[in-house]
């Protein structure tokens, strides 16, 4: 795919701003000017976004984007260099134990003790987080399926027991607001599925999720809203159908398609028209839809097919990134 | 409950979890009988290992006089000491290096507790489980004082020593080897928290430990100045303190006290904060990396 970096710059900003009219509902998380630096290497560079209620959130970006780092200050892992964020209505800088008194978090990898059995770490965190109810601890442990293997070390467990014993200590407080960072980094396709299902059902019972993951399809099927961050900077955020369609683009099946395209490129506010397999996709507004149908019509072509055109987040995210190196179907941003 | 209250009995749950300190508190107690079996085993059969056991002015007087109680408690504590410390060397840092290597330590802020009762609480942590050891090997080295006793026929005689003075003296040179054990346990950690390596930590502090005294020896021979520079040493001020420690105490002048309080208190300020601003600062991300 040859994109037109500037071209993308335009379509980055007109999802943003569509990322903000969402937002004026009740925000779980709302990040302002949040900037991190590292010495002269800014990781984080001002960076703001929304996290409405109740969604499932995917925080996207190639490796070192600074997705990690985002939530890292966030969680207050690390101090911030500027900006400022707030969870469940709370501001971070004055208020951190209230903003994560309901928020469960596993960032990077799980991090627990190797010598202890699963069940232990959980009861230690709990008692730590203040929940004398061990109850708590059974539940978790049944929530990611892991009651059976509860009183091995937590050093002897798979990659995946390791994950889901993770999300179970996220899990511990019953948060209103989950965050997980690669939350299927090293599972099998049935792994990677069953943390699927628990994130599914983790929203259904009213919870925020945010998902940072590299791998694409995993947030296009399972998101409601995205952020895409590139360089530390944030490129695009908003509802997933809206970053999907914000291409601005337009499928058209037509009679005559090679005809079509000088034809259309000939109106106005038509940037670029490409023939793909046998359609034509329209770069322009998506507004302009009567007017193209009107005018091929007037120009005697016969439209059978006329939709916004729904793009891969996959060729969203790599437009967006400008990180397309023409790798073909991959769907891994790493 | 406090979340100090909940992180300082949460750190001792998890050291008695811990298989190393099962480890250390075995080689403690090996350590301890080894060294009394040796020391017996001299007694009874002086010729057959060379040693000789007759009156020494250092020891405050015979071998067998300097193991066997009331006298064998100096003895005793010096030994006890000396491993306890190191002992805890090894437990500060990895305290400090394992929390920060599993990344146990962002799930520990992420579950609210603040950085500041974090550490606060590793050093109570740390203390209880320096007296811990400190009240087990003194009392082993009492039980090897009466195996000695026994051994060479005096016999245990519990009121000939088991007074209130030994029990108060006993008191007071444990509490001056827990100063040693705190400033040892700060030393241990703040080198693990300022260079992010349990190696470096234990390495470091182990090193300063055994040949700290060879280094003020060696300043100490460039005169008043070498005098002066040694006493800033980390270990000179609590290496002073223990030596009331021995049967036969030195006498310090107000000068001396001066800057053996000095010494302690300035190098206890110095690592607290030493921690307190790295662990602030600490990119914790990172530093499991």
């Amino acid at each position: 795919m040859a994109t037109a970096i500037n071209g993308d710059r335009n379509q980055s900003e007109q999802i943003l701003a569509l990322g903000r009219q969402n937002n004026q509902q009740e925000s779980a998380i709302e990040v302002r000017n949040l900037t991190k630096r590292f010495g002269a290497f800014t990781a984080v560079d001002s960076v703001s976004f929304d996290v409405p209620r109740g969604s499932i959130y995917g925080f996207l970006g190639p490796n070192g984007a600074g997705k990690t780092t985002t939530l890292g200050v966030m969680l207050g892992l690390i101090p911030a260099t500027s900006g400022t964020a707030r969870i469940l209505g709370h501001d971070i800088r004055t208020h951190l134990p209230e903003a994560l008194q309901r928020t469960g978090a596993m960032v990077e990898k799980p991090a627990l003790y190797p010598y202890l059995s699963g069940r232990d770490n959980l009861r230690l965190w709990a008692y730590l987080a203040g929940i004398d109810n061990l109850e708590r601890v059974e539940s978790s442990l049944a929530e990611v399926d892991l009651l059976q293997r509860a009183d091995a070390k937590f050093g002897s467990y798979s990659t995946g027991m390791k994950q889901r014993l993770g999300i179970a200590t996220a899990l511990l407080r019953d948060p209103d607001l989950v965050i997980l960072d690669e939350p299927t980094n090293g599972l099998d396709p049935a792994g990677q599925r069953e943390i699927r299902a628990l994130i599914r059902r983790l929203a259904k019972s009213g919870r925020t999720v945010i998902l940072s993951s590299h791998l694409l399809y995993e947030v296009q099927e399972i998101c409601t809203d995205v952020a895409i961050i590139n360089n530390g900077r944030l490129i695009a955020q908003g509802r997933m159908e809206d970053v999907l369609h914000s291409g601005d683009s337009l499928e058209l099946r037509i009679d005559r398609p090679e005809d079509a395209g000088p034809f259309l490129e000939q109106l106005p506010d038509v940037t670029k028209v490409e023939l793909v397999d046998d359609l034509v996709v329209v770069r322009t507004d998506a507004d302009n839809a009567g007017l193209i149908n009107r005018k091929l019509i007037e120009a005697g072509f016969e439209v059978t097919e006329l939709r916004p055109r729904q793009r891969r987040l996959e060729d969203q995210f790599l437009t967006l990134t400008g990180t397309d190196r023409g790798t073909g179907g991959a769907h891994d941003t790493a | 409950m406090t979340p100090l209250d909940r992180l300082y009995i949460g750190e001792l749950w998890k050291m008695f979890k811990r298989p190393m300190t099962w480890t250390l508190g075995i080689i403690l107690a090996a350590a301890i009988v080894l060294i009394y079996a040796t020391l017996i085993a001299t007694l009874l059969a002086p010729d057959s290992v060379g040693v000789e056991v007759e009156a020494d002015p250092a020891m405050g007087g015979t071998l067998q006089e300097s193991l066997i109680l009331p006298d064998g408690l100096y003895m005793g504590i010096g030994l006890v000491q000396l491993i306890v410390t190191a002992m805890v060397i090894i437990l500060a840092a990895g305290m400090v290096g394992s929390d920060l290597s599993w990344g146990t330590i962002r799930t520990m802020l992420m579950m609210g507790a603040g950085r500041t009762p974090i550490l606060i609480a590793k050093m109570l942590a740390l203390v209880t489980m320096g007296l811990l050891g400190m009240i087990a090997g003194l009392l082993l080295s009492i039980l090897g004082s009466l195996v000695t006793a026994l051994a060479v026929g005096e016999g245990i005689a519990l009121s000939s020593w088991l007074t209130i003075g030994f029990i108060g003296d006993a008191v007071i040179l444990t509490a001056r080897a827990m100063i040693g054990v705190l400033l040892w346990a700060a030393v241990a950690a703040t080198i693990t928290l300022v260079s992010r390596s349990l190696a470096a930590g234990i390495g470091a502090s182990l090193a300063l430990l055994f040949l700290g005294g060879q280094l003020g020896g060696m300043l100490g021979g460039l005169g008043e100045v070498g005098t002066w520079l040694s006493r800033t040493l980390p270990n000179a001020g609590v290496d002073a303190l223990t030596q009331l420690n021995a049967l036969t105490p030195p006498q310090y002048a107000t000068s001396d006290w001066v800057w053996i309080i000095t010494n302690i208190i300035g190098w206890l300020i110095l690592l607290a904060i030493a921690s307190f601003v790295t662990f602030r600062r600490m990119d914790t991300l990172a530093a499991g990396s």
